[in-house]
């Protein structure tokens, strides 16, 4: 069983240190998988994870001189989706319908997103929109990538729990009292949600977003937002308090079953 | 799965064991073409083998025989005849059996990748090829429609470390040898000139998206000890077992343009056809027929 994405609606797909310089990796959305890299310069693409030679996975190649190459047999593809170089014949120039098929992606506020449905065309040209677009962040905030979490439940609980969720920062900045209240601010569904706290100075809060794996895997993927780089210490909390988080969903989404 | 009706692959002599897989007085459990059986061998030696089911209830019997230092087992009553190898009645060279290395993927996917040289350089980098050693020359290839073989024929590639022995690299001359789906041989320059070691992998399809493998060598360089030759091939084996489980779809693309080959695929396009010709559906993706040409 497989969840379509929404058409228009970007997913996130991971956290901005989930990919590396000339690395690539495997992203799923709604059971469909991507193979999404970072260049030499830093910029991302997506493409299918699958080199129409052999149908391997292209996530097990590797990144060289900007290119994206398969494990299996060296084929290599540029950032739009052309394949250049078949090293098994050097000397011939690749069909053009030697081609992979790209996606939109950019990163915003430390999270990737990627468009999942292209018009035709040259999709890796086009730039990415983002739910992100518009968010606009008190003067000096800063999101760092805290970690992604990946829990085998549906997104729709996943999304209920995170609804009511109140992130706690480490002891030493944290001097607000349990009443602390709290400025949320959902940037579409599942699309991101911006979690402020009223009444800290400077400001902080963390930003999330949760990503439909399909068969009933959600990823939830989150930054914290400090004025400047956050604390380790802070981090490290958030991070704890996502894992509990995502134990308790992992053992709500069990009883259900069993129910 | 139940036990496949596809004929062509009803019809094999296949490999579900090493003779010493099988001690006297034991029975070894197995899946053949998604088919559970069950291969005794009693203290006398004989063999015999049956289909079995959940509740060990009686039902049909496998033909079961030893050669070329495995058990091969077969449902039909008039099967293919098995390849012959007169290489494993050499008695310059030694005998080497890999033993049973289980991967999920088809059979065909199996055979594919033994065929094909254009991985050697990025899946086996520096033992069987390197970078900037990539082009694949033409090469000749043969269908032999009346014994169900194709043969692959003056391959050439320059080999880092060819073999366990191997000093320094070469250039090395391959001839590959298909017989039926599930058998693929071949014939690799030996360490002295003009010679040939023989190796060979025999496939046990489990079901379509499961098999075990057995791999043989018959070396005849006597030097090098057997356990590192064995070594040598089980770190070749495992390298191409990462690249088998990560091809989508684990079945393979016969009827589609999903897979888009080149002139160094010749070998494994010759494969593909004979799949074709003789019909074969077990291992293969099944044809999509197009909603449109239901409706009428």
């Amino acid at each position: 069983m497989t969840t379509s994405v929404s058409a228009s609606m970007p997913t996130a797909i991971g956290l901005s240190s989930a990919i590396e310089t000339n690395q690539v990796i495997a992203a799923i959305c709604g059971g469909t998988e991507y193979a999404v890299w970072r260049d030499s310069r830093g910029a991302l693409h997506a493409n299918q994870n699958r080199c129409p030679h052999r149908g391997m996975r292209l996530s097990f190649g590797f990144v060289r001189d900007d290119r994206l190459n398969c494990l299996y047999h060296g084929w290599s593809y540029d950032s739009g989706g052309q394949c250049r170089h078949i090293p098994a014949h050097p000397a011939l120039t690749p069909p053009r319908t030697v081609c992979l098929q790209t996606f939109p992606v950019r990163e915003q506020h430390g999270t990737i997103w990627l468009a999942t449905e292209t018009a035709a065309g040259d999709a890796s040209q086009a730039a990415a929109p983002s739910p992100l677009d518009h968010l606009v962040l008190p003067a000096g905030l800063q999101a760092t990538p805290v970690r992604s979490l990946y829990v085998m439940a549906s997104l729709a609980s996943v999304r209920r729990t995170m609804e009511e969720w109140t992130p706690q920062g480490h002891a030493s900045g944290n001097t607000a009292s349990a009443s602390t209240a709290f400025k949320r601010e959902a940037l579409g569904t599942d699309a991101g949600t911006v979690i402020l706290r009223d009444d800290a100075l400077p400001p902080q809060g963390v930003l999330f977003a949760l990503q439909d794996v399909g068969d009933g895997r959600t990823g939830i993927h989150l930054a914290a937002l400090w004025s400047g780089p956050a604390p380790a210490d802070h981090l490290l909390a958030l991070s704890r308090q996502l894992r509990a988080l995502g134990l308790a969903l992992q053992q709500q989404a069990t009883a259900e079953q069993a129910a | 799965m139940t036990k496949t009706t596809d004929p062509v692959a009803l019809r094999e002599w296949t490999v579900i064991g090493r003779d010493a897989d099988i001690l006297p007085g034991t029975t070894m459990r197995t899946r053949l073409l998604g088919q559970a059986i069950a291969c005794t061998r009693d203290i006398d030696g004989t063999l015999h083998a049956q289909e079995t089911d959940a509740y060990d209830a009686p039902a049909a019997t496998v033909s079961v025989r030893e050669r070329y230092g495995h058990v091969w087992a077969t449902f039909s009553d008039t099967p293919r005849p098995m390849i012959e190898i007169p290489e494993f009645d050499d008695p310059a060279r030694r005998r080497l059996l890999w033993g049973g290395v289980m991967v999920r993927t088809c059979p065909q996917r199996l055979i594919e990748n033994f065929l094909d040289m254009g991985h050697f350089a990025y899946v086996h980098t520096d033992l069987l090829g390197s970078e900037p050693h990539t082009e694949i020359e033409t090469y000749k290839v043969e269908t032999r429609h009346d014994v169900a073989e194709i043969w692959a024929t003056e391959c050439r590639v320059y080999q880092p470390k060819a073999s366990k022995a191997a000093a320094e690299g070469r250039d090395v001359e391959y001839i590959y040898r298909t017989s039926g789906p599930f058998v693929v041989v071949l014939y690799k320059t030996a360490e002295q000139p003009g010679t040939f070691d023989n190796m060979g992998m025999l496939v046990q399809p489990m079901d379509e998206e499961h098999c075990r493998v057995f791999g043989y060598t018959l070396l005849l360089e006597q030097d090098s000890p057997l356990v590192d030759a064995l070594h040598f091939q089980q770190t070749i084996f495992l390298q191409d077992r990462l690249i088998l489980e990560q091809q989508m779809p684990r079945k393979i693309p016969l009827h589609d343009t999903s897979e888009i080959p080149t002139r160094a695929d010749a070998a494994a396009m010759a494969y593909r056809r004979w799949l074709r010709e003789v019909g074969m559906q077990f291992g293969i993706q099944p044809k999509v027929i197009k909603p449109e040409a239901v409706a009428t």
